[in-house]
């Protein structure tokens, strides 16, 4: 009764939002309505009403060919509703029964006329393999191969023809198994029975399949499989009008081929964008602190724990992972990066916005740096009223609705036909990766919160260490590699840093850090050259790992330290640009120096340590 | 029964996209051109799924009318 009641109240808001032309409001509770009422009433209603064009979206329209052998109809306004609700529009015209062979072979064929985007072939196996659907199946293990091909290579051999005309998608559905095989428990004692061949069937077509362009195989049988053999078929239906599968199964159905229309149209969302608190884990990470959130393989942990599986799976189709969370950024990455059972992890994410801002804002500015179109994002959030405000401000975002049951998370991801790709490249694979380490180089220029207090959460420590036989390989090795943060670009060997180091007008050292997640070893390089009351530096640079962190500032209050201790009063500094290090550019600027000499080949920087000293930020030890 | 008319007409108007305004008890195959064999058999699973009754094939195929329909109803309840 319940749903009833939700039902009359959700067709009356939406019979409101269209008198009211608000497109926003209506598609919303257009997907509710197929939600609660997946019927034949309810989606053609959707396709009667909601407007194509989606808000900030316009609509792709596509031409559906659905040649097939049984009757598909009643699940045709079912497809197109579910289709506009991802702003496509869907024309689509049916075959007729059993005549797919000649409406491919003729050339003069509606098929042609009609010059669909995407071609399905539904038929059944007792269409397309009498054979293997009547009677007891008993083929020999050597001659079950010859068979299967005598079946698949004829639908092949059609595919072919029709990709010569035509340059669309096509989509086939594999072979359905029987409720029951024919000959009951002996068809496991066959050599190559009724279940196996159907098998050997699917997997030819399967394979035949992956050797072409644009071909797909939508696995029919798995679909029925999943819903319940039995509960799938209304027998009645099919004697009568040719109709084999059960009305409430009829969404089920259309589901599966919205799968490939989605991706196939390009409504494919390239990044997708979580919240953290009560989506990524249980609980608030600022109240509950790291070991209260709830993650893990315990309940309720392990509805978040299934949540980031799934996340994890869809990224590795190439699909890359941003966060937008209301949070303290040190909370959030502390608990990213130390909690134990964490499936994800920040290398896994492309992008970060933990912060207080607005989560609209939020999603735009991840758009920018991803340098992707806002429509390409997906977006989920426990909290509806994000949701909602997302949903209004950017409409072109693909808001996924999460109900209150965190257990169902991760199956509604999963479902969604946003992450659907039909190829992938070792490119897809690898994005994530790359973004990631983009990100990293990034991380602190671009993410908003307060930046000392990040500092802090790091717990940095710093050593200098002057060249020793320890240190010198790899202090060689930095002038050598580095090119972002590197003020003067000199490359010297060992041999001349031990010969600088040897030298007394000279004073070399490096730089250690550390920080709470561990020690990234010697990152910088300083060589200083004495000149009377000028300490020159003469080299200057910091490996990539650590930019981005005050760890510069921390090398230039020790030069100031070790230019007082021999008497200097002023610090003089090249920056000469390559196109590398633009980096480097503001270093000496942003510390205080000020510019002495401009050259064709860089610009003098000067500091008068009489007037002016440099401090170690106070966040790092 | 005025109650189930319009339900049934709403029903009707839904799946043949016309106006709702336009039909009556009188309306059937013979004057809703949408109203052909294929929509007889959605119409049929519709009514199915929205009265929550079963309609038996040979009973289904005279379901021609939006009287036929209501007096079908009426008689499964």
């Amino acid at each position: 009764m319940s749903d009833l009641l939700e039902l009359a109240e959700v067709k009356a808001a939406y019979a409101k939002a269209a008198a009211d032309k608000d497109s926003a409001v209506m598609l919303e509770l257009a997907g509710r309505l197929l939600n609660i009422s997946p019927t034949l009433g309810i989606a053609q209603l959707i396709v009667n009403t909601l407007p194509a064009d989606l808000p900030g979206r316009p609509a792709i329209s596509l031409r559906v060919a659905f040649l097939r052998s049984f009757t598909v109809e009643p699940a045709m306004p079912l497809l197109r509703a579910l289709a506009k609700l991802y702003g496509i529009d869907l024309t689509i015209k049916v075959g007729e029964f059993n005549s797919y062979p000649q409406e491919i072979i003729d050339p003069s064929s509606w098929l042609y006329e009609f010059d669909p985007h995407i071609v399905l072939l539904a038929a059944q196996t007792r269409d397309l393999a009498p054979d293997a659907w009547n009677g007891s199946v008993d083929i020999a293990v050597d001659e079950a191969s010859v068979s299967a091909d005598g079946i698949v290579s004829p639908l092949i051999s059609l595919v072919e023809q029709f990709k010569q005309r035509s340059g669309a998608s096509f989509v086939i559905q594999s072979l359905e198994q029987p409720i029951v095989e024919n000959s009951g428990l002996l068809d496991s004692r066959r050599s190559v029975g009724q279940a196996e061949f159907i098998r050997l069937l699917n997997s030819k077509l399967c394979a035949d399949a992956r050797t072409m362009d644009n071909v797909y195989i939508l696995d029919y049988d798995g679909l029925v499989a999943r819903h319940g053999r039995q509960r799938w078929t209304d027998e009645k239906k099919w004697l009568t009008s040719r109709s084999p599968i059960a009305a409430d199964c009829l969404i089920h159905f259309a589901k599966e081929y919205l799968r490939f229309i989605v991706p196939l149209a390009g409504r494919i969302c390239k990044v997708l964008v979580v919240d953290l608190d009560n989506t990524l884990w249980g609980g608030v990470i600022g109240e509950d602190g790291i070991n209260g959130i709830k993650i893990g393989a315990e309940y309720p942990g392990a509805s978040f724990l299934a949540l980031q599986r799934a996340i994890l799976d869809i990224s590795e189709r190439g699909i890359l992972l941003a966060v937008n969370s209301k949070n303290n950024l040190a909370d959030a990455m502390e608990a990213l990066e130390t909690r134990a059972e964490m499936l994800l992890r920040p290398k896994h994410f492309a992008a970060f916005r933990i912060n207080w801002a607005d989560k609209a804002q939020n999603l735009r500015d991840i758009a920018a740096e991803l340098n992707v179109g806002i429509d390409s994002l997906a977006f989920i959030d426990d909290n509806p009223v994000e949701r909602q405000r997302v949903k209004h401000e950017l409409p072109e975002v693909t808001v996924i609705d999460l109900p209150a049951d965190p257990s169902t998370y991760a199956a509604i991801l999963r479902a969604s036909p946003v992450f659907e790709r039909l190829t992938i490249t070792s490119e897809d694979r690898d994005r994530g990766r790359y973004y990631a380490e983009q990100r990293e180089r990034r991380q602190l220029e671009t993410s908003s919160g307060s930046l000392e207090d990040f500092y802090r959460s790091l717990e940095m420590k710093a050593e200098f260490v002057p060249v020793s036989p320890e240190t010198i390989s790899r202090i060689a090795q930095l002038t050598q590699k580095t090119n972002q943060l590197n003020m003067t670009t000199r490359r010297y060997t060992e041999s001349e840093v031990q010969s600088l180091s040897d030298s007394p007008d000279w004073e070399l050292f490096g730089i250690k850090i550390a920080d709470k997640f561990g020690d990234n070893g010697l990152v910088g390089v300083v060589f200083l050259k004495v000149d009377g009351e000028v300490v020159d530096i003469d080299t200057f640079l910091l490996s990539c790992r650590v930019i981005g962190r005050t760890v510069e500032t921390a090398m230039l209050s020790k030069v100031d330290r070790f230019a007082r201790s021999v008497n200097a009063r002023k610090l003089t500094g090249w920056f000469y640009p390559t196109k590398k290090n633009e980096p480097a550019k503001n270093i000496y600027s942003s510390n205080g120096f000020t510019a002495a000499k401009q050259t064709e080949s860089g610009t003098l920087w000067q500091f008068d340590l009489t007037e002016n000293s440099i401090e170690q930020p106070s966040w790092i030890d | 029964m005025d109650d189930k008319l319009e339900r049934v007409k709403q029903i009707i108007a839904t799946l043949f996209n016309v106006d709702e305004a336009t039909l009556t008890i009188d309306s059937s195959t013979a004057n809703v051109p949408e109203w052909d064999s294929m929509g007889q058999l959605m119409l049929v699973l519709e009514l199915e799924q929205q009265f929550e009754i079963e309609i038996a094939p040979e009973k289904a195929e005279k379901l021609t009318s939006i009287s036929a329909i209501i007096k079908l109803i009426e008689s499964a309840e």
